[in-house]
């Protein structure tokens, strides 16, 4: 699978053409999360996101040969992954799935469209690489501050790492502050 | 930019700012400040989008079997492409037909030694049998363990992955008529996950038997035997099993299955364990008792019970309530319902809350939000934000549009009111979004919209580890490598 590591989608796509199964799989592990994700954002339970998974990435295996902008194939995905959401919700799994060109999808108002989530996508993949390049009192107090849902008070914080209420403040803004700088070192 | 320098608010400052928990008169001296400084404001700017990026939802890894089946999806639409992802799958077929040409080579030898009349039936029965025994034989040889302190799986059906150890791969389990074609067995460590329609059963100690419904996730985590008693632990992370506890002769039992949010403890009977996607469990019991453990709560729940158990709620509400349904069989003589089980009205058992998420309708484009309050800013005449020479984040973020509350919120610390337990219906969403600013008026995008489908998994990587860091309790900063001291005078801003 390294071998394409660092090839772009549409690489991977024309390999994919080629028969090349290390070419899907890179392609698969790329946006397996986008995928997979999407289904379960809409309120599908786990079982169905499977479904809606492999519904999608099967459409895409048909559509392969024809796929009309490879380098955009995270958008279609995205688009595909909806629609598939959607069909399950409605319960019309089969009705509409035929003649199906996610193109033709009208977006609905006031949502993030496929190359704003496929973004955010990405920008959460490089958040979580520099996140993990921190030391770990950083990610732990960043975890705290802006990840645990039980939403922690400061006094919670500063007892589970060890430090001074009026600590937490500057040493947030340091560990902001680094992370800034890795993200600016990669991009 | 430098002249102003020295009045620029710390990035310390503005994240106290963020997050309300400025005091009310350094509030208003940053609203001040913010107002008339485009250098402020983008750095709060790149502050709410990075926070918000950190907040947001995590992406979910698919299970093993779905990413599996796709994998698999394409080499047989490619049917050239050779197989790679269930890697153990090939040696083990290979194998088996590595023996079987063995065993045909030998037979042609023999029967080519042998002069034509020795092949009479009762020598063909003879050898039929060695071969027999010699398979059998190298197959335990192979296997090299003994059955007794296994899971042994059978009645395979659909697709079913196992990993034999924590640092094996996932491999499926090939199925021919519902066996697997070799016998294997699953020791402690062992995970199981079935597909969408598939299943399986594992026997433990010769009687005790689990059946794993579809979309099931089960680690073995105990099978031992220590004289006359056994021991069997499972961890039942989602799905559906069905259990049913039967010591061998002579022996005893101790089974018992660990959930997200209960464990529960089994000493021969037969109950039904349903692990839904937030972690709710229910276990409903057909025959016999079974205790069921919520942090320190403990309850006993017999034949024809059932308790819902949540996460985040107090273990209090493990509450036995009677299956709708009365049970078929006999509770053991064993275990009588306790007195203050069978007084209990007859309640309905709710449906699993599986399904309730799907209720909640609008889609959330950016994960939930329910950490620091972020979206407030003065900026009443909204000046546009000046494009920054070094974005970090190139991406634009929704987040970082609705800039505009003129009204900030009360600064004290416990501003924010703690979320809801993830089990409850999901908070109001549309209300949620901030409101549309007065001048101009962009179309926020509703940011906030928790999904309650995420509430109960942390991002993986990120989870902060128990132990503790003993760290220097002043406020003096130790090892700054990177970001510039914000207590000493020089500005905190790097650019």
């Amino acid at each position: 699978m390294g071998r394409y590591r660092s090839s772009s989608d549409g690489e991977l796509i024309a390999a994919c053409r080629q028969d090349e199964a290390e070419a899907w799989d890179e392609l698969v592990a790329r946006y397996e999360r986008l995928v997979y994700t999407i289904p379960l954002r809409y309120g599908l339970p786990w079982s169905e996101a499977d479904d809606v998974f492999q519904t999608v990435w099967m459409t895409l295996l048909e559509k392969l040969p024809t796929l009309r902008e490879p380098e955009r194939v995270s958008s279609w995905l995205v688009t595909t992954a909806r629609r598939a959401t959607w069909d399950r919700r409605r319960g019309a799994e089969h009705q509409r799935t035929e003649s199906f060109d996610p193109a033709e999808l009208p977006e609905e108002p006031g949502e993030a469209t496929p190359e704003e989530l496929v973004a955010e996508f990405q920008q959460a993949q490089r958040m979580q690489e520099a996140v993990a390049q921190l030391d770990e009192r950083c990610r732990r107090l960043l975890y705290f501050l802006y990840q645990d849902r039980t939403t922690p008070s400061y006094a919670e914080i500063a007892e589970q790492l060890g430090l001074t209420t009026g600590s937490i403040g500057p040493i947030r803004a340091r560990c902001l502050e680094k992370l800034r700088g890795i993200l600016e070192e990669e991009s | 930019m430098s002249d102003e320098r020295s009045n620029h608010l710390w990035l310390e400052q503005l994240a106290d700012f963020a997050e309300g928990r400025l005091a009310p008169a350094d509030v208003e001296r940053a609203q001040e400040h913010l107002s008339g400084c485009p250098v402020c404001q983008e750095e709060l700017r790149w502050l709410l989008a990075m926070t918000a990026a950190l907040a947001a939802g995590p992406w979910q890894e698919p299970p093993a079997a779905a990413r599996s089946a796709v994998s698999r999806a394409f080499r047989e639409a490619h049917q050239s492409v050779p197989m790679q992802s269930p890697a153990v799958e090939r040696p083990a077929a290979a194998r088996a037909g590595a023996d079987a040409g063995l065993w045909q080579q030998a037979w042609r030898a023999l029967r080519d030694t042998l002069p034509q009349r020795a092949f009479q039936p009762a020598l063909l029965l003879t050898l039929a049998v060695l071969v027999l025994f010699i398979s059998i034989y190298t197959i335990q040889q192979r296997q090299g363990v003994s059955q007794a302190e296994t899971a042994i799986p059978s009645l395979v059906r659909g697709d079913v992955q196992v990993k034999l150890a924590e640092a094996e791969p996932w491999q499926a389990v090939e199925t021919r008529d519902g066996s697997p074609p070799t016998p294997f067995y699953l020791h402690a460590g062992a995970q199981v996950a079935t597909g969408d329609d598939s299943s399986l059963r594992l026997t433990f100690f010769e009687h005790s038997e689990t059946e794993l419904g579809e979309a099931t996730n089960v680690v073995v985590e105990e099978v031992q035997r220590v004289d006359d008693q056994d021991t069997v632990a499972l961890v039942h992370r989602r799905g559906r099993l069905v259990v049913n506890v039967e010591p061998e002769r002579g022996q005893s039992i101790n089974f018992q299955i660990e959930t997200p949010t209960a464990l529960i403890q089994v000493t021969g009977t037969r109950f039904v364990v349903t692990v839904s996607a937030d972690g709710t469990t229910g276990v409903e019991v057909q025959e016999g008792t079974v205790r069921v453990t919520s942090e320190t709560v403990v309850a006993e729940v017999s034949a024809g019970e059932a308790v819902t158990v949540r996460p985040g709620e107090p273990p209090a509400t493990v509450t036995p309530t009677l299956i709708p349904q009365p049970p078929t069989s006999t509770p053991s003589p064993t275990s009588a319902p306790p007195a203050n089980i069978s007084t209990r009205p007859p309640i309905i058992v709710p449906p699993p809350p599986t399904k309730e998420p799907t209720q909640v309708a609008p889609p959330a484009t950016v994960g939930p939000t329910p950490t620091p309050p972020l979206l407030f800013l003065p900026t009443p005449t909204r000046p546009p934000l000046p494009t920054p020479t070094a974005v970090i984040l190139p991406t634009p973020l929704p987040t970082a549009t609705p800039f505009i509350i003129p009204t900030l919120p009360p600064p004290p610390p416990t501003d924010t009111p703690p979320p809801p337990p993830p089990t409850d219906t999901p908070p109001p969403v549309p209300t949620d979004t901030p409101p549309p600013p007065p001048t101009d008026t962009p179309t926020p995008t509703p940011t906030n919209t928790p999904t309650p489908t995420f509430t109960h998994t942390p991002t993986p990587t990120n989870t902060p580890t128990p132990t503790f860091t003993p760290t220097p309790t002043g406020t003096a900063a130790p090892a700054g490598t990177a970001g510039p001291n914000p207590t000493s005078e020089a500005g905190s801003h790097s650019r």
